[in-house]
């Protein structure tokens, strides 16, 4: 069964709780849940449009669409209405789950809505996942991924962090972004325990049900770690908790230290990981035994894959890379284009010990709140708004803005357009943007300006 | 002015809403714009606005408009 659900010796352990509803599932009764719910759906292979929410009911039902050989695709469940319209009219999913009255669908199998005129469409027979780049769905292109990509890269991250059934995780991410999604797989592949939750690791709330649920890791992208400096982590943390996981970007080596130190106390340490959707999630692992001496480093290659350096940048081969990008229906027919080789785009050295230093992007592709961003088709996003050049500072989108900045409506709009909180986003009032002799706006000379 | 308007406009100022924006009723994760980011900022501009640091506690309870006002009461009245 997937993800080893009926794996021998899993049987009575805890799988999943949802403690907003008090419900427990014990690897049985998950594994029982998805069989039945997989027969309802059983049938030819059908594309799956499913609201990712923290809830039991939504993740017993995206894994038994997987079960059934369904094509599943995972998005935020606060996806705004016009982008799930496009995504809808783009793809044309056979079922939907967690978005009621659409038009078009009625009442299907397993809770599922069905589309009255099915598509017909081809899916391709290895396709089982598709997920967003941006982590919030602001671009409509897909990463196209097979049930083997998604069964080795939760049991490779198992292996990487020893993960065992005395774990315990809380969905601390959203599950429709590939981090997040690796937290729920990567546990129950290790049976161990996924504590299903939306609430925010700034709040009181959350750090009741990390000592009430005896949390063990606490995974976050290097924004929440940033968030968390200024608070005392050995204080609010119950002892249970003895592992922190970073992914999702560069955090400073600085800040790895300050919390590999917190949970090394407690017998633990900081794990930091480097991955892509691309690459389902997960490529490398620094395993915390390699901390203070390798601060800075994102680990070794996960078991089953290799890195390797071509002319600067970073190629990374293994069962859990893509089958290729999809942009609507008639590319989920395609098979394999990637022959398990991913140019990640990003640049790096190895060193005689097989770990992976990265040194930065070649492209102008940035980060902004744990969110991939390309800078380029931000400012193509932007020209209605008039002439823009789209910097990176720190955690923050800057917009440069020829004339006056937008109105705050506006501005709203924009972030929502890119999937970027507002307030993640600074905007700069200058006389001209700098353009170079092609047109395009002279980086170099907007950094300046700032 | 009293120090509760300046603090509607911290909080109009730090997640980016408009200047006349109702934020009286304002709950975190309530709206957009106070999520974890702008919480983040929300807590950073309290604090250089009113000259006050805010410990652990104070940041993970600042879950609404009126438990700000009582957090900031405890520092400015107290």
């Amino acid at each position: 069964m997937i993800l080893g659900l009926t794996a021998p010796g899993r049987d009575g352990g805890l799988a999943l709780s949802e403690p907003s509803s008090g419900r427990a599932l014990t690897y049985g009764a998950l594994a029982a849940a998805v069989a039945e719910r997989a027969a309802e759906l059983a049938g030819d292979k059908q594309l799956a449009m499913v609201a990712a929410s923290c809830g039991m009911d939504a993740v017993v039902c995206w894994l038994a669409a997987m079960q059934a050989g369904h094509a599943v695709m995972l998005l935020p469940p606060d996806l705004a209405a016009a982008r799930l319209s496009t995504l809808i009219e783009l793809y044309r999913p056979d079922l939907l789950l967690g978005w009621p009255e659409q038009s078009g669908y009625g009442p299907g199998p397993a809770g599922f809505a069905r589309r009255f005129q099915p598509d017909g469409g081809l899916l391709h027979p290895d396709l089982c996942l598709l997920l967003s780049t941006s982590g919030s769905a602001g671009s409509p292109r897909m990463v196209r991924l097979s049930r083997r990509a998604v069964e080795a890269n939760a049991g490779a991250i198992a292996v990487a962090l020893a993960l065992g059934g005395e774990d315990r995780v809380a969905t601390t991410l959203p599950l429709s972004y590939s981090y997040g999604l690796s937290l729920l797989h990567s546990h129950l592949a290790a049976g161990a325990a996924v504590v299903l939750s939306d609430l925010s690791v700034l709040s009181r709330p959350f750090w009741d049900l990390a000592a009430s649920c005896r949390l063990t890791s606490l995974a976050g992208v290097p924004f929440l770690w940033q968030s968390l400096r200024r608070l005392d982590l050995a204080a609010l943390a119950p002892p249970s908790l003895r592992f922190g996981t970073q992914a999702g970007g560069r955090l400073d080596p600085r800040l790895t230290l300050h919390f590999h130190d917190i949970f090394a106390r407690r017998g633990g340490g900081m794990i930091t990981m480097y991955g892509q959707t691309e690459a389902t999630a997960r490529m490398t692992v620094l395993s915390p035994d390699q901390l203070p001496a390798r601060a800075g480093s994102v680990g070794r290659a996960i078991p089953g894959g290799a890195i390797a350096i071509d002319g600067g940048a970073v190629v990374y081969q293994g069962a859990n890379v893509m089958m290729g990008y999809a942009c609507d229906r008639a590319d989920l027919a395609l098979a394999d284009q990637m022959n398990g080789v991913l140019p990640t785009g990003d640049l790096g050295h190895v060193d005689e010990d097989g770990y992976l230093w990265l040194e930065g992007r070649a492209g102008r592709v940035v980060k902004v709140v744990g969110l991939r961003l390309d800078l380029d088709e931000v400012q193509a996003r932007a020209a209605m708004l008039g002439p823009t050049a789209a910097l990176v500072r720190g955690d923050d989108l800057i917009m440069l803005i020829a004339g006056a900045v937008p109105m705050a409506e506006t501005r709203a709009a924009f972030a929502a357009d890119l999937g970027v909180p507002a307030a993640a986003i600074r905007w700069r009032s200058v006389t001209a943007i700098p353009l170079g002799g092609n047109g395009k706006v002279d980086v170099a000379a907007a950094e300046a300006l700032l | 002015m009293h120090w509760h308007d300046k603090l509607r406009q911290v909080f109009r100022d730090a997640l980016d809403l408009g200047a006349d924006a109702e934020v009286d009723g304002l709950a975190y994760r309530a709206v957009p714009a106070w999520d974890s980011v702008g919480h983040m900022r929300l807590v950073a501009a309290l604090e250089s606005e009113f000259d006050v640091m805010l410990d652990t506690d104070e940041v993970i309870d600042l879950s609404c408009f009126d438990k700000a006002c009582e957090i900031l009461s405890r520092h400015l009245d107290g």
